[in-house]
């Protein structure tokens, strides 16, 4: 504002001049000042305003011109309930076998039902498993929900809706599958209608299960589980036992590669599944193996150098020892060196070499076997050793050839691994080792000890009682078992557990093959025998001969120079007579 | 008379106005598509996890077993069908160490001993009932 004087004060003005009586009159003093105030608050205020919209115009030039140039402000995640619920669980190859799918269930809000009758009739129509008077007692209560029926088929689901009922609605629900259905029944386990892990891995990992995005990969191999379970089953089928039960598994790592027991169960219905199918053979039996202790009998032996390959023990007579008689099955009624007695399984060679050895020792090359007490298992359906409270010579005298003491498959099976691999003993476990990553496992026996009992082994299957094993061209070796089972307090003669135990191929074992059959009955094919040699070992042959192009292990010549020279022993040429198999 | 300036911020606000509900409508868009392909991951995924399942169930090696012995004349191999390479004899005149020519390969083998059946009529993977599962 120019601050020019007022025109009637100026001296110069015309005569004529009057100032406009209209005109904005010239402002004086307080009212100026303020007018001036509001005219630069008014000013600011503008300019505010100019640099905000300027500031959103811009912004919004950026976003419209050049979208999507930028990251979004904050990641959208995909929704959650995309993670299941429950990992999946896969065998080392990646074979599916359980899963987790989404079914609809059935529930009710009883309070918009109509007429409760009309539908209860109905639905028991379309749902014809479920009871009618419950039903409609269910859709009369007075409450606001109700399940009706979980994990309705697509074809369910579709006849419900199809019906057009107010108040029934449906909530998908996660379901477990077993698309393997019995096969491996045990290991997997199976889980309650609210994905509740009630046996086997389920079980055992239940939290890991939850908490895991990844699937579960075990250490079973689906193929060798197949083999494993055919050729057990057929066993029992032939012998006409009532149950039986196998294991595959990496001597190298303490991975089980297969693992049955015999009657099974479909998990994916184990509401029809009895106690006797649910039964883990494998790894909640606890059974008194037989002879196949021996071959703990004599690695501890040889081990702590109490006798060797050399040396002998007389079996001529029986041991009476107060009023137990241990007598040989097989007598050969002479003197036996180490391999005769291991290769006849005679219990009077192997009583007096376990006495000869000691309680102490026994007890404690037991222990360090794993097999007095209870192993650590992904499974939680596990048995503890059953032990003698007190450990008389007499003890030690029947463990030496497997009686008086029981063990389950899975702690044999653990332990003869150890003996067989050189002397290191690896935890069994369901869960595959990451490869190239060494196993965890302590030394139990001395090299040269697990060299030994290869030998020995291989010569039960060349010569002795496991002739029947033999799988020409991958090197079996292994151990018969016949145990009668303790019924009432005794034992019953004609209830036998009759098992083999394989290692291959013998000069550098990979696999052990397990299988134990209960209570099976001699028929013609066996000459009426119901023996481990007779029974369970040609089971092992056929799973060795089955299962040795999948884990690719070649046929090798049993007579090249080499293969003798690693497996040789020293042992008087087998008497003329025909050995019975035990 | 209207000012410029007021014009200019008129036809400002029109402009800003048009340009803010335009993209006010592109966010909604994308977000009905981004619920869209969501939910489609999620049924995709869904069908995955049935598929693999259906899968698994139809590759159950019993299942497999009994298929191979209604359709194929095919036995496990034997362990007398397995040998290496190095127990394969030269032909003569081949030098031994020497790379072996195709032309030095054994002669092919015998046809297969039996007759492969000849397809019957409809027989077809069908008998896969998925009611079953």
């Amino acid at each position: 504002m120019s601050q020019a004087p007022s025109r009637d004060e100026n001296p110069c003005r015309p005569r004529h001049y009057k100032p406009d009586p209209c005109g904005p009159a010239p402002l004086e003093g307080p009212a100026r000042q303020s007018l001036d105030t509001s005219h630069t608050r008014l000013l600011i205020t503008a300019a505010l305003f100019c640099v905000g919209f300027a500031v959103i115009g811009v912004r919004l030039l950026e976003v419209g011109l050049f979208a999507g140039r930028e990251a979004p402000l904050a990641p959208r995640t995909v929704a959650a309930h995309l993670v299941p619920e429950r990992a999946d669980i896969v065998d080392r190859n990646g074979v599916l076998l359980a899963s987790t799918l989404e079914t609809p269930s059935l529930f009710a809000n009883p309070k918009q039902i109509i007429d409760a009758k009309d539908a209860a009739t109905r639905l028991h129509r379309v749902l014809p498993d479920l009871d009618e008077a419950e039903l409609y007692q269910k859709l009369s209560s007075d409450k606001s929900f109700i399940w009706l029926k979980r994990h309705l088929t697509p074809r369910e689901e579709a006849q419900v809706n199809r019906l057009g009922l107010p108040g029934l609605q449906f909530q998908p629900e996660g379901k477990r599958v077993y698309p393997k259905g019995n096969l491996a029944a045990h290991v997997v386990g199976y889980t309650d209608t609210d994905n509740k892990g009630l046996a086997g891995i389920e079980r055992g990992l239940e939290r890991e299960l939850r908490n895991r995005s990844e699937p579960l990969q075990l250490s079973i191999d689906t193929r060798l589980q197949y083999i494993l379970r055919d050729e057990t089953q057929k066993a029992i089928a032939q012998f006409n036992a009532i149950g039986g039960m196998g294991m595959i598994m990496d001597v190298n790592t303490g991975e089980v590669l297969a693992m049955t027991s015999l009657p099974d169960f479909d998990p994916n219905n184990p509401g029809t599944a009895t106690p006797e199918t649910t039964f883990n053979r494998a790894t909640l039996g606890d059974y008194e193996m037989g002879s196949v202790f021996k071959i703990f009998t004599i690695a501890m032996a040889l081990d702590a150098h109490v006798t060797t390959l050399e040396g002998g023990y007389d079996a001529t007579n029986p041991i009476k020892i107060g009023r137990f008689t241990i007598h040989d099955d097989h007598a050969q009624r002479r003197w036996l060196t180490v391999p005769e007695i291991f290769t006849y399984s005679s219990n009077i060679g192997a009583a007096k070499m376990a006495l000869d050895a000691g309680t102490d020792r026994q007890r404690d090359y037991l222990g360090r076997l794993g097999l007095l007490t209870a192993p650590r298992f992904e499974i939680k359906e596990l048995a503890a050793p059953l032990v003698p409270a007190v450990w008389r010579p007499v003890n030690t005298m029947t463990i030496g050839f497997g009686h008086g003491m029981s063990v389950s498959p899975l702690q044999l099976a653990t332990a003869v691994s150890a003996v067989a691999n050189g002397g290191v003993l690896h935890p069994a476990t369901l869960l595959k080792r990451p490869e190239g990553e060494a196993a965890p496992g302590k030394r139990v026996l001395k090299p040269e000890t697990s060299v030994e009992m290869r030998k020995l082994l291989r010569l039960v299957v060349e010569r002795g009682t496991g002739k029947l094993a033999n799988a020409p061209g991958y090197l079996v070796g292994g151990k018969t078992g016949t145990a009668e089972k303790v019924a009432h307090r005794h034992y019953a003669t004609h209830a036998l557990l009759s098992s083999f135990v394989g290692v291959f191929p013998a000069n550098e074992p990979r696999y052990l093959v397990l299988i134990s059959i209960d209570e099976p009955h001699g028929n013609k094919q066996s000459f009426g025998y119901a023996t481990g040699g007779w029974i369970a070992a040609p089971a092992v042959r056929s799973t060795i001969e089955r299962m040795a192009s999948i884990v690719g292990i070649p046929p090798v010549d049993e007579d090249s120079p080499e293969i003798r020279r690693a497996l040789m022993v020293n042992m008087p040429s087998p008497p003329g007579r025909k050995l019975a198999a035990n | 008379m209207i000012r410029p300036s007021t014009a200019l911020w008129a036809s400002a606000v029109i402009v800003v106005g048009y340009a803010m509900f335009q993209v006010k409508y592109e966010v909604m868009q994308q977000e009905d598509q981004l619920a869209r392909l969501n939910r489609q991951i999620a049924e995709s995924r869904e069908a995955i996890r049935v598929l693999n399942a259906e899968w698994s169930f139809l590759t159950q090696p019993t299942r497999l077993g009994e298929l191979s012995k209604r359709y194929l004349n095919l036995v496990p191999i034997g362990n007398a069908q397995l040998g290496s390479i190095d127990a394969i004899p030269l032909r003569n005149g081949a030098q031994a160490g020497a790379v072996a020519q195709p032309a030095a390969t054994p002669a092919p083998p015998p046809p297969h001993p039996v007759a492969r059946p000849e397809p019957r009529p409809g027989a077809r993977l069908a008998h896969y009932d998925p009611s079953t599962e």
